[in-house]
């Protein structure tokens, strides 16, 4: 399984820093593939996707070619533009004139993210680049804080149960934890057993507990209706399940924001994880699922890499790392961090 | 000729109500359109009884892309709060609700269906979403693209708002827009402690303190 060190790293010092494409997706498409463009987007990714722009701006810019550090750059840019405008943002809906007479929501979103990024921009870019993030930064800032305290809107939200269900279908595993204190019907809705079974399935990919038919695997990659249900053992703890193996699996301890997929050999963002928006590897739909989730310490050894080796890299180390059941002697020889001493930056 | 003046007046009517969805829905009474009456243009020998169904399956078979003179049924509903809104069967037939009333015929004698859990307001806004995704643009990247950002803007609503849509969507069965507005609900919920999640969506803290500390420490495995 284990390709040979040498042989790799002689492909990698003879990859040069031009833009040929012949051999493969270029630096750009790769990091394309990162979906950070679209992650600044999302308030509940902000912060995590400014850390990762950060890490790459320190520790890989300077060895990208032009048209890759551009694009790099656009994304900082738009990282601080999207700073401005994160109230209205974070609570995600247009405001209509504030009725009522409730309290006003401070709200300071995104600034310490967004400080990281503009050290790491100020690190790494060279002299124009830098003062013009620099002072984006310090606008957006400014033009949050003045635009003030958020008005509350009195919004009525008395969902049915159904509905609710219907919503945390959408939920990534965090947020349905968090969603169950809120109230005693989200509770209930949050604990619902079909909901952690998807989970289990989506995050661990497999069933180690005997149900007896075949069929419930193939009616996992579907939409999981309420008719399948009646294939169930009565009274089954799926969340009690999922429970006893994510705190058994330390990679959980460290609150990873992404994940990685074995079959695309692709980069997921766990936040888009959810029971209605699965992964789906393109070309293979309907296969078993096998995602890992990827720490920050190797997030941290990747964004070191040249670009074109992400997904390799990526792949390999989520092997090893899941290899720790492994006997000892394998486990203390490959390590991540000693891949890592093979290629020094 | 009279029948073709009739159905163009209607149809100038019908795109002023599609495209208000705050004002008052004038209560009109479209002619009912035989379709017997019209050219080859509706699309060919379709046998039509006349009965409410047939007239609507009959339209809903004919291509949505023809021209403003082929026939276009129109369904006539009774909101919630009592104001008639006129919408194109075609239109309409996006939610599973209509589809299986008027499949069963089971608008009883008259021609209206009553739609007792939504506004006038909501059904004008569900009908919108409705039209503009008949066109379904498998593969087709720009058609795909046009939608995306429709639904985007689409849903850029506040908070009231989303709930109609969540409740009339679920209500009348149209799956799109309820996966979309169960998205951006989702969407305020991620990422935010209980308390943010709480003031948003102006949420009691039904839970007694002993209960608060013991829902909390039965959730801290996920947040260690």
């Amino acid at each position: 399984m284990l390709v040979s060190w040498a042989k790799f790293r002689e492909d990698w010092s003879s990859s040069s820093d031009d833009d040929d494409d012949d051999e493969g997706p270029s630096p750009a498409k790769k990091y394309e593939q990162l979906g950070l463009a679209d992650s600044l987007r999302r308030p509940y990714d902000y912060s995590d996707s400014c850390q990762e722009l950060a890490l790459i701006l320190r520790r890989a810019y300077a060895k990208f070619p032009k048209s890759l550090q551009s694009i790099i750059f656009r994304d900082t840019l738009s990282a601080f533009r999207l700073l401005s405008q994160m109230d209205r943002f974070a609570a995600c809906f247009c405001f209509d004139t504030p009725r009522g007479g409730k309290p006003n929501v401070e709200l300071d979103i995104g600034i310490p993210a967004a400080n990281l990024l503009v050290k790491a921009a100020e690190a790494a870019l060279p002299k124009q680049k830098k003062t013009l993030a620099s002072s984006k930064f310090k606008h957006s800032v400014i033009a949050q804080r003045r635009r003030g305290k958020v008005h509350q809107v009195e919004g009525y939200m008395d969902l049915p149960q159904d509905i609710l269900l219907h919503v945390f279908r959408f939920l990534d595993i965090r947020s349905l934890v968090s969603a169950s204190s809120v109230c005693w019907s989200w509770n209930t809705a949050a604990k619902d057993n079909m909901l952690w079974m998807s989970h289990y399935y989506i995050i661990f990919g497999r069933i180690d507990i005997s149900i007896g038919k075949k069929s419930l695997f193939s009616d996992f990659v579907h939409d999981i209706g309420p008719n399948e249900g009646k294939e169930l053992p009565i009274n089954f703890d799926w969340r009690g399940a999922f429970k006893r193996i994510f705190t058994k699996q330390s990679v959980w301890r460290c609150r990873p924001h992404r994940a990685f997929c074995i079959h695309c050999e692709s980069i997921l963002w766990l936040s888009a994880i959810t029971c209605g928006t699965p992964h789906r590897c393109p070309g293979n739909e309907k296969g078993r699922l096998n995602i890992k989730p990827i720490s920050a310490n190797m997030l941290r050894v990747v964004f070191g890499m040249p670009i074109y080796f992400l997904d390799i890299f990526l792949s390999l180390c989520v092997k090893m790392q899941a290899g720790l059941n492994s006997p000892r002697a394998w486990r203390s020889h490959h390590t991540p961090e000693r891949f890592l001493e093979l290629f020094p930056s | 000729m009279a029948a073709v003046t009739e159905t163009e007046s209607v149809e100038k009517k019908k795109n002023r109500l599609m495209n208000s969805s705050e004002e008052e829905v004038a209560v009109e009474k479209p002619p009912v359109i035989n379709p017997m009456s019209e050219d080859d243009s509706a699309g060919a020998a379709i046998p039509v009884g006349n009965s409410l169904s047939d007239q609507v399956m009959a339209a809903a078979i004919s291509e949505t892309g023809e021209t403003e003179e082929s026939e276009k049924k129109n369904l006539r509903l009774m909101s919630s709060d009592g104001k008639e809104v006129v919408v194109e069967a075609a239109v309409a037939m996006k939610s599973q609700l209509i589809r299986q009333m008027i499949e069963a015929d089971c608008a009883g004698g008259s021609d209206v269906i009553n739609i007792p859990n939504v506004t006038a307001a909501a059904l004008s806004l569900i009908f919108r979403y409705c039209e503009k995704h008949l066109v379904d643009g498998d593969g087709d990247k720009a058609i795909t693209d046009d939608l995306k950002s429709f639904d985007e803007d689409f849903i850029s609503v506040d908070l009231d708002t989303l709930y109609d849509l969540l409740m009339g969507s679920n209500y009348l069965d149209v799956k799109g827009l309820l996966d979309l507005a169960c998205q951006k609900v989702a969407d305020l919920i991620k990422g935010k402690s209980p308390d943010e999640i709480r003031r948003i969506f102006n949420i009691e803290k039904d839970f007694s303190p002993e209960e608060e500390e013991e829902v909390n420490k039965e959730n801290k495995w996920a947040f260690e």
